[in-house]
């Protein structure tokens, strides 16, 4: 038995660490240092492309934690769920709620905002997985319409409609005041309660007014608008209502131990943390008797059936575990930014992170994050295209009359700035119809060479940008930068049907196929088979679970 | 003792009477075939006993339970498994996860996944669908994709994702057809290695020569009902079944 595992190209998995009986193979243990180096360089491998500003930064980051969360169910179970933006929402109110209630110390929020999602995803996937396929992805985009709804209606004094709730300095925060944290800066404790009880005191007196149902000149008095210049009216007109204590003012941003999340990096660094903690979790889930059962309901569940097994039990765990992941994603963006819109919870972002979970490629653990690299750093660019001005640019330059070319310059409004959606949807649907396994499974489809090309074009990039930066002051136009790169893909699409002709030709002569040695779809190696771990590191992040040259799931 | 008691047991679809009150008894430890000419309702029969059809008359004990009423996951947790006609498999995952899942489904005593603790059993899981895949011949091959292999290592695939729940009854329908004549024998040599263990067995089959050579005990189904029962030289012997079926065809000539 022995003799023959170590025959095998798959002999890995019998390397490795093991922890509290949950194991990870060598490849995948590189993959994720890879990965938490990759994510850790991101603000400054996205220096060339002009997307580190931490706003940027994190938000991959989130998106990449949502999509590397839905993937569980999606990738693994193969239930395709329309409505997961909901549960972002349902994380992002609980994790307000616990920024305004408890703390503004992040760590709360984070919790509570995948409890959250989590106690809600259970009996919304305990009823829609009553059904499977189009069935299923149909009602999860019902409860998320429904959901979105009535956060407007019947939750609006949670949700604060369409505004979105926000942090204040008002808020009550429990914890903070137990333990002193985010409490006005420069004032002694005494002092901070003091100020406190003469607020509470005075808040009381307002509320007895309020009860008596005052009038100014025969009219209510508007509540809505209560400041020191209203006050003095209300105590003018004979009102017993006390000048407003002083407020002593309280932080409101969410921070972390003492470092708000408003200084440096600080944000994407923590969104980072917890993004390379759910890469490690999805990979040792995939790898666990658990994820292997998933992979048994994407397949077949008949034979789960007659195996003593309830396929409807894995998939609601799934179910729920990528709802705590979404509703993380959700904590965390209302952690980096006090503010819970109800837009997070539409569908059209549901339809989002499926995007982004098939463009990157569904199944493997670094597909999803990629898609959400892609869709978030396009979708900024693409939108920021100043149209009118592209428009007018091909208006002066192409020689037509005008009735050519105001269509052919008009054209791009339908597909970039404010329109960058459709331009979206259109790349989608191409990568739907023409490689269906996603970005991972191009690279996957690439000979040595072509990827070894990427590698060193893409690595242009940097060297370029350090000589401009440093060397010659920034005195390259932009696009210089990405040359290397354009030229890699005019090979990448030039190079299949130039070996195509030419075996096509070399068919029509009857001689020997000239490419044959070396052409893309001849010398294909399969994924994993003959780049080792160390020469392809690429290939450690991408390997997919039902590979068949993939290392079987480790034993513990 | 009678492991599986069959008793009147009517099925019809449409108008048409798949099974009209059969009546069955499979002793513990014997490997009971049961044979008939094609639309006899011999798959039908099988189905009723695993729960993929719910008879409209009759009963069905397993061991003292009563079968009808519920559903595949229970039956099976009551030690019954099947091979399918066609292969029932997962056919994305590799060999060994194929014989690795039902291994975990039986080792939890309660078909439910304690994640720690399966994690824990990891090893000891693996070795025992690496050892089903032995048993069947298919050690070399448990790398492979389950979808890539030939149908009858498909068909072997399944007995040892049977074979690692070491259930009490075993049913097999047709575990040759389709199969090339050293594969049979294959079989036959596989099935007889499997039957030293005394796990209980029903086969269909086709294939005379393989009826033969395993069973201890056979019977004869017609029209959905059992026309004639009784050991192998009883069968052989019985003027009714030879004019009604085996017609010269003992498959030991
Ligand atoms: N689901 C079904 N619906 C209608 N008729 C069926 C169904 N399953 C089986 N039958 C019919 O019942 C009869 C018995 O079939 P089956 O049990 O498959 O026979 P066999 O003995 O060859 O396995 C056949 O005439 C078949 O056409
Ligand atoms: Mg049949």
């Amino acid at each position: 038995m022995t003799a023959q595992l170590s025959n095998n190209p798959a002999a890995d998995i019998d390397n490795g660490f093991s922890f509290l009986g949950l194991r990870m193979t060598r490849r995948d243990a590189m993959g994720a240092a890879l990965f938490a180096v990759a994510i850790l360089l991101l603000p400054l491998l996205m220096l060339p492309f002009n997307g580190s500003a931490p706003s940027t930064v994190y938000q991959i980051a989130i998106f990449g934690i949502f999509a590397i969360g839905f993937n569980i169910l999606f990738g693994l179970t193969g239930y395709l769920s329309f409505g997961h933006a909901a549960f972002v929402g349902i994380g992002s109110y609980a994790a307000i709620w616990s920024l305004k209630l408890l703390t503004l110390n992040i760590i709360p929020a984070l919790i509570v905002g995948p409890i959250a999602a989590g106690l809600i995803a259970l009996p919304i996937g305990w009823l829609t997985l009553r059904r499977s396929g189009i069935y299923f992805s149909i009602l999860t985009l019902a409860f998320s319409i429904m959901l979105f709804i009535m956060a407007f209606s019947v939750f609006k004094d949670i949700t604060n409609g369409q505004d979105g709730q926000r942090t204040s300095q008002f808020d009550v925060r429990v914890i903070d005041d137990v333990f002193g944290w985010n409490q006005p800066v420069g004032k002694t404790r005494d002092e901070v309660t003091a100020a406190n009880a003469a607020l509470s005191e005075w808040n009381r007196e307002l509320a007895a007014l309020k009860r008596t149902n005052p009038e100014i000149n025969g009219r209510p008095v508007d509540w809505g608008t209560l400041n020191d210049f209203t006050i003095k009216n209300m105590q003018e007109a004979g009102l017993q209502i006390s000048t407003r204590p002083d407020q002593l003012a309280r932080p409101s941003i969410p921070e972390f131990f003492g470092t708000p999340m408003n200084r440096g990096y600080t944000n994407f660094y923590i969104c980072a943390v917890v993004l390379i903690l759910t890469y490690i979790f999805a990979t040792l889930l995939r790898q666990s008797s658990f994820g292997l059962m998933l992979l048994a309901v994407k397949t077949n569940q008949t034979r789960m059936d007659y195996m003593g097994l309830k396929p409807k039990r894995y998939t609601l765990a799934a179910f729920v575990i990528s709802a705590m992941f979404a509703g993380l994603a959700g904590a965390l963006f209302v952690a980096m930014d006090p503010n819970a819109p109800p837009d997070r919870m539409e569908w059209t972002e549901s339809g989002k992170v499926v995007i982004m979970n098939i463009l990157g490629g569904m199944g493997s653990v670094v597909g999803p994050f990629i898609g959400a690299l892609i869709v978030k750093y396009f979708g900024n660019i693409i939108s920021s295209i100043d149209v009118s001005r592209l428009t007018h640019t091909i208006e002066e330059t192409l020689p037509f009359p005008a009735f050519i070319e105001w269509p052919i310059a008009h054209l791009p409004h339908l597909f970039v700035g404010e329109g960058w959606e459709l331009g979206m949807g259109l790349v989608f649907m191409l990568m739907v119809i023409f490689l269906p396994g996603g970005g991972v499974s191009l690279w996957q489809r690439w000979t040595r060479r072509t990827k070894r090309l990427f590698l060193i074009s893409f690595g242009l990039i940097y060297v370029i940008y350090v000589i401009d930066r440093f060397l010659l002051g920034n005195a390259l136009p932009g696009w210089t930068m990405f040359l290397p790169l354009v030229a890699f893909v005019v090979y990448a699409i030039a190079r299949p049907i130039l070996s195509w002709r030419a075996r096509q030709a070399a068919k029509r002569t009857g001689g020997e196929d000239p490419n044959a040695g070396d052409s893309a779809a001849g010398k294909d190696p399969a994924p994993g088979s003959d780049d080792s771990a160390v020469a392809d590191p690429v290939a450690v992040l991408t390997r997919k679970p039902t590979d068949p040259s993939a290392p079987a799931p480790a034993s513990a | 003792m009678s492991l599986l008691t069959v008793n009147g047991i009517k099925k019809s679809f449409g108008g048409l009477k798949a099974l009209n009150d059969v009546n069955l008894n499979v002793e513990e430890g014997t490997v009971h075939a049961v044979i008939g000419p094609n639309g006899a309702g011999k798959s039908t029969l099988l189905h009723t006993f695993v729960g993929k059809l719910k008879p409209d008359e009759g009963a069905i004990l397993f061991n003292g339970d009563a079968v009808l009423g519920k559903d595949p996951t229970q039956i099976n947790q009551l030690g019954i498994s099947r091979v399918f006609q066609t292969p029932e498999i997962f056919a994305e995952l590799s060999m060994l996860e194929n014989v690795m899942i039902p291994a975990l489904a039986k080792e939890d005593g309660t078909f439910t996944i304690n994640p720690l603790g399966a994690a824990m059993n990891r090893r000891s899981i693996r070795e025992r669908a690496e050892h089903a895949l032995e048993d069947v011949g298919l050690a070399d091959k448990m790398h492979g994709t389950a979808a890539n292999q030939s149908r009858g290592d498909k068909r072997r695939l399944e007995l040892a994702m049977c074979l690692v729940q070491n259930p009490r009854l075993l049913l097999l329908d047709e575990p040759t057809a389709g199969m090339s004549r050293t594969d049979t024998n294959n079989t036959i040599e596989l099935l007889q290695k499997i039957h030293s263990r005394g796990m209980t067995k029903v086969i269909i089959e086709h294939d005379m020569h393989v009826v033969f050579s395993l069973s201890t005990r056979i019977s004869v189904m017609a029209q959905g009902a059992v026309i004639e029962e009784g050991t192998p030289e009883q069968i052989k012997a019985s003027a009714r079944v030879q004019e009604a079926y085996l017609a010269g065809n003992t498959g030991e000539e």
